[in-house]
């Protein structure tokens, strides 16, 4: 079931006055739209179960918003419920999926803006998961602003706008991060720390 | 990892720097800045990842990586043989279809580029053929600009499709380096469209069209990939990596994908031709048409927005060519053209015209450039492209699913509910997306209205808004005239607007029509309201029955013409002008006797009865000649209706008459009207202070303080009417009669202009109409009424009953009886109806109709507007009997028996006659084997539930009584058909059902006495008041009629 959408619409520009309640409410909407959408996708009986987050998000948004009307704000913050929704989403997938299926490769996961899921990314994107929340743990900044991109698939500018820092604070932040994240992801992988230089 | 925020912070700044040293510089550089041996660590880590990933991490979208060197275990070597035939020469690059090897088809002897499905496709059998099918139907098409498919198949495991080998340029990479000249850009887009149209003929979509499937090679502008967009994976190819966007979300195919793709509608030629007018738009300025910053604002873009006009990017554009591009990017498919073959007429047009210049100069296309330069990636590079959305409904899909399936559910129940506005409401939304749906359209009439709106002159501005409803906004309507207009079934407020007029507000209850007049500024008189009526269209004087006055109804109608009515009650402010001005010291005001116990009195002496608390001139409520402070626009209280005749005489009006009082206040609205009125029982409020509106914009006629009017009543005393804020609500329907030196401080007025013309003078004669107080009444005694109920008597003899004729419907079979009559040789007409979903020996119910049986003549057709008041019962498994009463339908003929009582000897005939007529129609049902005569029950609605406080008392085989909306008559009529005698002895359990504001009957002086009246035991009579007018609602009336049934006369098994 669709919900009406002037509800998310008007949802989206109360969260953007700092209506808590308001994103209390929008949450189980988005959520129940993104989960049936994913659900969908899984579904289908195409080989290609390439999961793109970012589609699905844009889909979710496109179905629920009316687009013509809602300024930018309101479009960053349904991308910023969507992200963290998608994410949550995705990991849940990628635990059935692994838990279903014993064994077989493990292909690599990619990491760009859109995250593709397939069903054989879900070891690498369980790591992800984990890798980002040891980064919350660091700076929890950086961390959502890695979840509003990948997820979300949100603009570096849109995103400066969404979190309220500087556009060359979340490029900074975004690059160093997918170094980090590929440092994690890839512990063994013939990168050992090279300490360079002696005193 | 063991490092905490606050370490991380610190690598985070040194990082950037250390970034931009060289190698050697680096390891000092850190030293020199960082004691912290593990945030050094950190960083050192962190640049060496970043070294490792190169390149790849500068272009700011990606980071790809993949397991260190080897290839992928699905990745096929130089020399392998696919399918026994085909082998691979080397591999070009990740393409659309997985991977795409250049081999030799040793069968043919060729070159051919080798296309590899994805391993999953290839494993699901049902995928798998779907796109065997496709590449069968993609290979048929034979056409010299699009890539030909050879062969397909399966080896292996893998799916492969062997296609003609290209070497060229894409489209991409060329409009890369810029923009292409109109010449160059038509030729290219000539040639597309001719391939498309033949594809498109073939029943083939293309689905992916973009500037990366379209390649331009030595041979010509080839086109790739038709139909099998849909077993794409997003890929990476340089097209999409070297965008030069600073934050570049490529997005790959999104900006050529039609909106209804991107809602995921199954696509169609016109999706292909969308992407044609984007490939087309880029061609010619070098961007994309939808081209944004991220993918949110394409898709938006793509959705919602027009890409920049033509002429605005480029110079020299033909405009022809314009107006083909805007029309593929339509957002609406059916706004698209219909068909490549009208396009690629058109653009032949342009490109002659473009071509006109140059005659003579012959332009060669440059096709041929290097080899597609080739992009080394070690890894398996992923591109952000919006796949497939297809198979998603859209939202508007899914909204028709929500008005049918929701939202029509939702509004029965409102009806049910009587929640009229808000079905209304809903419907009006639901109408949106279903608006042909059979289901809605019969809804409407139970929820709306649909009228005309007139004033003249024409062109007012028409306002709406729910009535009592202060805070709802003004809805802007339209201008008048408005035809056929359609409004929400609810009670409405109306303000019509008009330049240079005065605005007039009106009301409706709850519906129109509404013709009015609208006059100019100027020229209305201040704080009146015109008072019109409408009729056939147009204005005109309407005959007014005191209708809505209890007791008044059967007075004679007189006809009323337009006239003007105070908007509001006399105020205190108003009245002091008149004091100022000398009103109590001028005779001349003082036009009328001054009759008081038989004398008239001398003006001088008359005066002093008009003093207020303080013996000075004035109201009674005054002091010293002046009212409390702050209360300027309260109505002012305590005058005699003398003084009101004075004030009138010297503001040049009058007061009104009681047919002008009625006319204007409509004290049949009063369910609406009163609960909006000052009936508060706290005190006067200001005038207009309460949103209760006469439907032709007065206030306060109900409520707040009682107004007189100008007619006599008998004796001397004057009409006062409306109630007031201390007064029980019903007495806005009640005619107070007072002497008109009363000066109760609820007494106050409001004045009229008019012209009493003609027959219509009879509006202002003396009105006498005799009351009956039955506070003081007492029933006759015992012996009296023995001899009474004597004359109801009547000789039982045979019925000679006769079943006329038969109808049936799923619910009951109707069966019209006729029987010997009780007297005078007539006839009885009666209705049986038998429920089906029964068994004999059925409970029955005997109906008594309201008063309109007595106007209508037809019975049977007519019949059906009554089925209401019982078809309920009917389905509840209990037979009702509907005996035509003398003078009622058919049985009429003749003087038209009149149902208010008098004190007429035929009145008294009448009464017995239906008397004799009910118990005939009980004799007959005792006749009726399927009847079961001890379980017999009579149900009467308005006048036939009046008549249930007599005949019961006559007629005692009932075991049960039903009244809707009873009351004692209020008109004197003679003993022996008075109610007043019968009640007492009526024993049956009786249930009433009544409305607080039944204009009638009013509660406190009929309704209550009947009930008090009636002779049953308390412990089975029973009222229940609703805040209906002379009604009750219909959910209600069903539930405790039947409750009451199933108690006394058992549920029906």
């Amino acid at each position: 079931m669709i919900p009406p959408e002037a509800d998310v619409t008007a949802l989206l520009v109360e969260v953007a006055n700092g209506n808590q309640a308001a994103q209390e409410q929008l949450v189980p909407l988005v959520y129940d739209h993104l989960k049936k959408l994913a659900r969908g996708y899984m579904r289908r009986e195409r080989a290609d179960h390439t999961l793109q987050t970012t589609a699905l998000v844009h889909e979710a948004y496109l179905q629920l918003v009316r687009q013509r009307s809602p300024n930018w704000q309101g479009r960053a913050q349904f991308f910023g419920i969507a992200a963290q929704l998608m994410r949550r989403i995705l990991i849940d997938h990628a635990r059935r999926h692994l838990r279903a299926k014993r064994g077989g490769t493990q292909a690599v996961l990619p990491l760009d803006e859109a995250l593709a899921f397939s069903p054989e990314h879900s070891e690498d994107l369980l790591k992800l998961d984990e890798a980002l929340d040891r980064l919350s743990k660091l700076d929890p900044r950086q961390s959502r602003i890695v979840e509003l991109r990948f997820f979300g698939g949100l603009s570096a500018e849109e995103t400066s706008k969404f979190l309220g820092v500087s556009p060359i604070t979340v490029k900074r932040d975004w690059a160093l991060a997918k170094v980090w994240l590929y440092g994690e992801l890839r512990p063994g992988n013939g990168d050992h720390a090279k300490t360079v230089g002696t005193r | 990892m063991g490092i905490t925020p606050k370490q991380w912070e610190r690598v985070k700044e040194l990082y950037q720097a250390a970034l931009e040293c060289t190698a050697t510089q680096r390891s000092f550089f850190l030293e020199q800045s960082e004691r912290d041996e593990m945030v050094r660590a950190e960083v050192h880590r962190l640049v060496g990842v970043h070294d490792r990933l190169g390149t790849l991490l500068s272009s700011p979208s990606f980071v790809a990586f993949r397991s260190t060197g080897a290839n992928p275990p699905e990745r096929l070597a130089p020399g392998e043989v696919l399918a026994s035939r085909f082998r691979i020469v080397s591999f070009i690059a990740a393409g659309g279809m997985g991977e795409v090897y250049k081999a030799e088809d040793s069968l043919l002897d060729r070159i051919v580029a080798l296309k590899l499905l994805p391993k999953e496709l290839a494993e699901d059998q049902e995928s798998l053929e779907q796109f065997l099918r496709e590449a069968k139907a993609a290979s048929a098409l034979n056409h010299p600009n699009i890539c030909t498919v050879y062969d397909f198949g399966e080896d292996a495991g893998r799916a492969f499709i062997a296609m003609e080998y290209l070497e060229g340029e894409t489209l991409s990479a060329l409009v890369q380096r810029g923009p292409l000249s109109t010449i160059e850009a038509l030729k290219i887009a000539i040639t597309v469209a001719g391939a498309l149209g033949a594809a498109h003929r073939k029943g083939i979509v293309h689905r992916d069209l973009k500037p990366g499937n379209i390649m331009l090679t030595e041979s010509g502008t080839m086109l790739l990939d038709f139909g099998l967009a849909k077993y794409e994976r997003p890929v990476a190819s340089e097209e999409n990596l070297s965008l030069p966007t600073g934050d570049a979300q490529v997005v790959g195919t999104l900006p050529y994908m039609s909106p209804e793709q991107l809602h995921g509608q199954e696509v169609d030629a016109r999706g292909d031709i969308f992407a044609f007018g984007a490939v087309l738009y880029e061609m010619l300025t070098g961007k994309g048409a939808f081209q944004r910053k991220s993918n949110t604002e394409t898709l938006v873009a793509v959705d919602s927005e027009e890409p920049s006009p033509l002429h605005e990017v480029v110079k020299d554009v033909p405009c022809g060519l314009e107006k083909v591009i805007r029309r593929c990017l339509r957002k609406r498919p059916e706004e698209r053209y219909s068909g490549m073959a009208e396009i690629e007429h058109e653009l032949k047009d342009c490109y002659e015209l473009a071509l006109e210049p140059f005659s003579g100069v012959n332009l060669r296309v440059l096709f041929l450039q290097s080899r597609q330069p080739r992009v080394a990636f070690s890894a398996l590079i992923i591109l952000l492209a919006l796949m497939s959305l297809v198979g998603w409904w859209i939202h508007h899909s899914s909204k028709v699913r929500w008005a049918r399936d929701q939202a029509l559910p939702q509004i029965s129940t409102l009806i049910e509910r009587d929640e009229l506005g808000e079905a209304y409401a809903l419907a009006v939304q639901a109408e949106r997306y279903i608006p042909a749906d059979p289901i809605l359209a019969k809804f409407w009439p139970d929820i709306s209205w649909s009228d005309s709106i007139v004033t003249n002159p024409p062109g007012a501005s028409v306002y709406r808004r729910n009535y009592n409803a202060p805070n709802s906004k003004w809805e802007f309507v339209g201008l008048s005239p408005i035809h056929k207009g359609r409004f929400p079934a609810v009670d409405s407020s109306w303000k019509f607007e008009l330049q240079g007029y005065t605005t007039v507000e009106r009301a409706t209850f709850p519906s129109g029509p509404i013709v009015l007049t609208l006059h100019e500024d100027g020229k209305t008189p201040s704080r009146m309201v015109p008072v019109e009526f409408e009729k056939e269209g147009s204005v005109q004087s309407k005959p007014i029955a005191l209708w809505g006055i209890a007791g008044f109804e059967a007075l004679p109608a007189v006809p009323v013409a337009t006239y003007w009515i105070d908007k509001f009650e006399v105020t205190n402010a108003e009245f002091k002008r008149f004091m100022d001005q000398g009103g109590y010291e001028r005779q001349e005001y003082w036009k009328h006797e001054f009759r008081k116990e038989g004398r008239v009195l001398p003006w001088a002496d008359a005066m002093k009865h008009f003093v207020d608390k303080t013996d000075r001139p004035g109201p009674s409520t005054w002091i010293q000649g002046e009212y409390p402070q702050g209360e300027d626009e309260y109505p002012v209280m305590g005058v005699s209706w003398f003084e009101a005749e004075a004030y009138a005489e010297f503001v040049g009006k009058s007061l009104p008459t009681i047919y002008h009082w009625i006319a204007a206040a409509s004290p049949t609205d009063s369910p609406s009207l009163i609960p909006a009125s000052n009936f508060s029982g706290k005190g006067p409020s200001p005038v207009g202070a309460f949103d209760g509106m006469s439907w032709c914009g007065a206030y306060d006629m109900a409520g707040n303080v009682r107004e007189w009017c100008s007619n006599e009543a008998s004796s001397g005393e004057r009409y006062i009417m409306g109630g007031a804020w201390d007064d029980p609500t019903y007495m806005f329907n009640l005619a107070e009669a007072r002497s008109p030196f009363d000066r109760s401080p609820k007494f106050g007025f409001r004045c009229a202009k008019y012209v009493l013309t003609g027959q219509e003078a009879q509006a202002g004669v003396p009105i006498k109409v005799q009351f009956r107080n039955y506070g003081s009444e007492k029933p006759v005694s015992d012996l009296l009424f023995r001899a009474y109920r004597g004359l109801y008597s009547y000789d039982k003899a045979a019925l000679n009953a006769k079943v006329e004729s038969i109808q049936q419907t799923e619910d009951w079979r109707e069966e019209k009886v006729t029987f010997d009559a009780a007297y005078g040789g007539e006839r009885v007409v009666a209705y049986l109806f038998l429920p089906q979903r029964a068994s004999p020996p059925f409970q029955a119910v005997v109906h008594f109709p309201g008063a309109s049986a007595v106007h209508l003549r037809s019975g049977g057709k007519e019949l059906s507007k009554y089925l209401p008041d019982f078809d309920f019962i009917i389905k509840s498994g209990r037979a009702v009997l509907f005996p035509i009463y003398k003078g009622t339908f058919e049985r009429g003929g003749g003087a038209k028996p009149t149902y208010w009582p008098n004190t007429s000897s035929t009145y008294r005939d009448n009464v017995i006659f239906w008397s004799k007529d009910l118990s005939r129609s009980v004799d007959y049902l005792e006749t009726r084997p399927d009847i079961n005569p001890d379980k017999l029950a009579y149900e009467g609605y308005s006048w036939g539930a009046a008549m249930g406080a007599l005949l019961p008392a006559v007629e005692t085989r009932f075991k049960a009584l039903v009244l809707i909306a009873p009351g004692l008559f209020l008109q004197e009529r003679l003993p022996e058909v008075d109610q007043v005698n019968f009640a007492p002895r009526v024993k049956t359990p009786v249930l009433m059902l009544n409305g607080r504001f039944d204009f009638i009957w009013p509660p406190g002086i009929s309704q209550e006495p009947m009930f008090r009246l009636l002779g049953t035991p308390k412990e089975h009579k029973r009222r229940v008041v609703y805040d209906t007018g002379h009604d009750v609602p219909r959910s209600e009336m069903i539930k405790e009629s039947l409750n009451w049934l199933d108690r006394y006369l058992g549920p029906v098994k």
